[in-house]
């Protein structure tokens, strides 16, 4: 029940995604991001022999217990952190370059209707039972989650007509029409052997004893701790280089972070404030906390609710808050403050926005302002300070949080400081985890702190927020666009987004998009997220540094774990 | 006609504890329903944008959220499968049955909280009678109020002290999970010393806080019972002072204590969180706080099942311990 259960929940199973154990990343200096579908070989380094052996210990996050279930198709939030580890999917997207990654696969190419996508697979990998993978493998997977949707969390089959086999090394997707974010879902699906999976029903199997591709294979289990040993033939030999990797369960952050600081664990997601006291002080030279982005937080506003509908409402709310503040007070330092309403990150604003873009809306802390705006637009002063609307009621609104969030509580109440500054008297709502995003779906809200959606470009942020395709009407459950905003307008540029691949028409979409979220603010932009990383360099080396920063592990770690070595 | 009446006695309670499993059933099936949220949007919540929102839809089919059955149908087919032993399968461990899960989690819950509270009630009520048999001595009169303070102080405080002094600072004994990290599970004298050593100092921890309890209650009842007449009588009679401690004072004073020690058994089976929490033990407690947060219901109703069940079972041996130790009760 501590703000850690957030990063823990990065073993999520229904997160084929950015799910990896570690929700770790870092921020790139000056990462590039496009959208743009390279062909890229395999990037081959000069080999770097490290000696192989040694053990890490690693833990997402405190997730109790484990059970015996490795199913990384089963919707739940279960899965051990060897599912991850264990399967592969066929191409990552690494955000600290703005590239993908070829992995399983080596090389795609779309047609110039951009509805048939080609993938070459990478010859010579295989199952760690032995059996060689091939397109057959790739084919079924796909298949598997048209034939049970509970098993297709992104929804690819609203998009995909069919996929077949195109030789024994490649596939071919045809999508129903051109969709710009089909790539970014298609891409991180797990692949996992026909031969063994063929004969078990995806949704209730728990796969005790997986068989992938990966680098590492899977041990040993019992509810206190899960094994994974070097597999061998991996295809990237002699990568991996640590023998071995331990998962211990932990219950809390608190144990976690023990953990860490007597070198228990060397790698952790753990979310807890001040970990440069609790965790960086106990051996400053080998203990580090990275801070790897992961999109947006963000102040929802429900724009069903008077006077929150209020345009000039949104603005002088968003000019009354001290973003700095909240930085350092509300997340520990962690998620700097926005320097503009543009919801395009730093990490992308170099491919994504123009520095005339973020000028022209740039976040400003300006709350003698806020107030006389709404003086001017109606609102009276009131008593106790508290303002009246233009209506005559007092500006009373509430602020739901979730106690478990500490993060999300701490900005909360700084909020609720700050607004009170300019008339407006927040009441704060404590719910457990379920109950506040519960109400968020619904609309149960009047404001609320929340992360934002989040993906390859800024498309997967600015159109769940303002589309109403992630919307649905006042108590209906929403997915994103939890303050109903509608715009015809975002409709129509999100539709030639998703029809186009061409990358230069999608960023002139996309600063549209921007401009209108900057302007209208359905929802307030805070801090740009950032997840801690605990890691310990005593004797395991390899790992992105902020000098190196060759991988985000927001995105999934098997790009680190086969860069690891022993010291 | 003495022995018909004991049947009978008992026939009625088993009827009565059918009526209260029944109560107990349906209220299990009705509360966790009145809590806002459901399983796919307390996963969304715990993913924290993890979760592309497209999700939802393929989570409500895998969790048939999106049910077309009426709540009464539901509740039938309920009892049904509970009453067959279908306990069906957790939200939160997905695909897992509960009762794997239950399976997994409750035998560390049994062992560390079962002994636990059976040495406290042994060490609690041997103290108890001691310091009321013994009153006015001097460690006589301190036992109970050292005790009084020790379970008055938050169990989350003392437990956390415990760990961070003998635990983290002097390493005399780890500082979580239930065993090594290099042992295996497996019948031998080196897991078994694991085991016991790991949970040593967990165990302390509910030992030295609930002691008090237990201590109080039996002293408060002994000192009552022992200023009644028949126990005058025997010390009159010239009864040896032990005999009339035994079979006059604590085993009368004994009786009200049992049925408080038969409902903690009962609940020993709900785990404890905080035990659990701050010396990271496995147990059945962590399991209901992430069902009761998931809106896990095939869980919640798994592990409160467990509880009702154990409660009642224990309550029962009880009732049926008491027609034993005081025959008077049956007649009535």
């Amino acid at each position: 029940m501590k703000a850690t259960w957030k990063v823990m929940a990065a073993t999520s199973a229904v997160s084929l995604f950015s799910l990896s154990t570690l929700a770790m990343g870092f921020r790139p200096a000056a990462a590039r991001h496009s959208a743009v579908i390279h062909k890229i070989g395999v990037a081959r380094r000069p080999a770097l022999t490290h000696k192989i052996g040694g053990t890490l210990n690693l833990l997402g996050g405190p997730n109790g217990t484990w059970v015996d279930e490795n199913n990384p198709f089963a919707p739940g939030a279960s899965n051990t952190p060897a599912t991850y580890i264990v399967y592969e999917p066929l191409i990552q997207w690494n955000s600290a370059n703005g590239h993908y990654k070829p992995w399983l696969a080596t090389s795609w190419s779309w047609n110039k209707a951009a509805t048939v996508l080609t993938v070459d697979l990478r010859p010579g990998v295989h199952f760690s039972n032995g059996m060689p993978f091939t397109s057959k493998d790739v084919a079924f997977t796909f298949h598997m989650l048209k034939k049970y949707p509970a098993t297709d969390v992104t929804g690819l089959w609203t998009y995909l007509k069919s996929v077949s086999m195109a030789g024994s090394h490649a596939v071919k997707f045809v999508l129903k029409k051109p969709n710009a974010m089909f790539f970014y879902y298609m891409a991180q699906v797990p692949i996992v052997p026909a031969s063994i999976w063929s004969h078990h029903n995806p949704v209730t199997w728990t796969d005790p004893h997986p068989i992938g591709t990966g680098p590492f294979e899977f041990h040993s289990f019992s509810p206190e701790l899960v094994t994974l040993t070097r597999n061998p033939h991996y295809w990237q030999a002699p990568k991996p280089y640590l023998k071995t990797l331990r998962i211990p369960a932990e219950q809390s952050n608190t144990t976690t972070v023990l953990a860490l600081a007597e070198n228990k664990l060397q790698w952790s997601g753990t979310f807890s404030f001040n970990l440069r006291r609790s965790y960086v002080n106990r051996d400053p030279k080998y203990n580090h906390v990275g801070l790897y982005p992961n999109g947006l937080d963000v102040l929802y506003v429900n724009l069903h609710h008077y006077p929150l509908n209020l345009l000039v409402v949104r603005r002088a709310i968003s000019m009354a808050l001290n973003r700095r503040q909240i930085t350092n007070i509300g997340f520990s330092g962690y998620s700097p403050p926005v320097t503009n309403l543009t919801g395009i990150t730093p990490g992308m604003a170099k491919t994504w926005s123009t520095p005339t873009l973020n000028r022209k809306f740039s976040a400003r802390y300006a709350p003698v302002l806020a107030k006389r705006m709404l003086l001017k637009a109606g609102f009276k002063a009131g008593p106790n300070g508290v303002l009246k609307t233009p209506k005559g009621k007092p500006f009373n609104v509430s602020i739901d949080v979730s106690t478990p969030y500490t993060d999300f509580v701490a900005a909360s109440e700084q909020i609720t400081q700050q607004l009170k500054r300019i008339g407006i008297n927040v009441t704060i709502q404590s719910n457990s985890a379920n109950t506040y995003y519960h109400k968020l779906q619904l609309g149960q809200f009047d404001l609320a702190v929340c992360w934002a959606p989040w993906g390859a470009n800024p498309f997967f942020t600015l159109y769940p927020f303002m589309s109403k395709q992630f919307s649905k009407p006042m108590g209906q459950y929403a997915t994103a666009n939890f303050e109903r905003y509608y715009n015809p307008r975002v409709e129509s540029l999100g539709a030639q987004f998703l029809a186009t691949n061409v990358h230069s028409k999608q960023v002139l979409l996309v600063h549209q998009l921007a401009s209108i979220f900057a302007t209208q603010l359905p929802v307030i932009p805070l801090t740009y997220r950032n997840t801690p990383i605990e890691y310990s360099t005593k004797n395991i080396g390899g790992w992105p540094t902020p000098a190196n920063p060759y991988w985000n592990v927001n995105e999934g770690n098997l790009p680190v774990l086969t860069n690891l070595y022993y010291k | 006609m003495h022995r018909g009446s004991g049947l009978r006695f008992i026939a009625n309670k088993i009827g009565l504890y059918l009526l209260i499993f029944w109560a107990a059933m349906t209220l299990n099936f009705i509360i966790p329903r009145l809590m806002p949220g459901n399983a796919a949007s307390a996963l969304m919540a715990k993913a924290q944008g993890k979760i592309p929102p497209a999700a939802l839809k393929a989570l409500e089919a895998a969790f048939g959220i999106s049910t077309h059955q009426s709540p009464v149908q539901q509740y039938f087919s309920y009892l049904k499968n509970t009453l067959t032993g279908h306990l069906g399968i957790s939200f939160t461990y997905f695909p897992v049955p509960v009762a794997q899960v239950i399976g997994e989690m409750l035998p560390w819950t049994l062992f560390l909280i079962g002994f636990a509270t059976i040495i406290a009630f042994a060490l609690g009520n041997l103290i108890g009678v001691y310091s009321a048999w013994r009153r006015g001595a001097a460690l006589a009169d301190a036992l109970p109020v050292g005790f009084t303070v020790m379970s008055a102080m938050p169990y989350f405080w003392i437990a956390l002290a415990l760990l961070y002094v003998l635990g983290f600072t002097l390493n005399w004994f780890p500082i979580a999970h239930a065993y090594g990290g290099g042992v295996s599970l497996s019948f031998s004298l080196r897991t078994l010393g694991s085991i016991l050593y790991h949970a040593a100092l967990p165990a302390f921890s509910i030992v030295i806080t609930s002691m008090g309890g237990w201590m109080m209650q039996m002293r408060n009842n002994l000192v009552s019972v022992l200023a009644d007449d028949y126990v005058l009588l025997a010390q009159m009679k010239g009864l040896p002072e032990r005999e009339i401690m035994q079979n006059y004072g604590a085993r009368n004073a004994l009786l009200p204590v049992l049925t408080s020690f038969a409902m903690s058994l009962g609940f020993v089976v709900g785990g404890a969180v905080l035990v659990e929490d701050v010396f990271n033990y496995p147990g059945i407690g962590f399991a209901l706080v992430q069902a009761v947060s998931n809106s896990d219901y095939p869980l919640m109703q798994g592990i409160f099942l467990i509880i009702v069940s154990a409660v009642l079972v224990a309550n029962f041996i009880v009732d049926l311990l008491y027609t034993f130790l005081d025959p008077r009760i049956s007649r009535t």
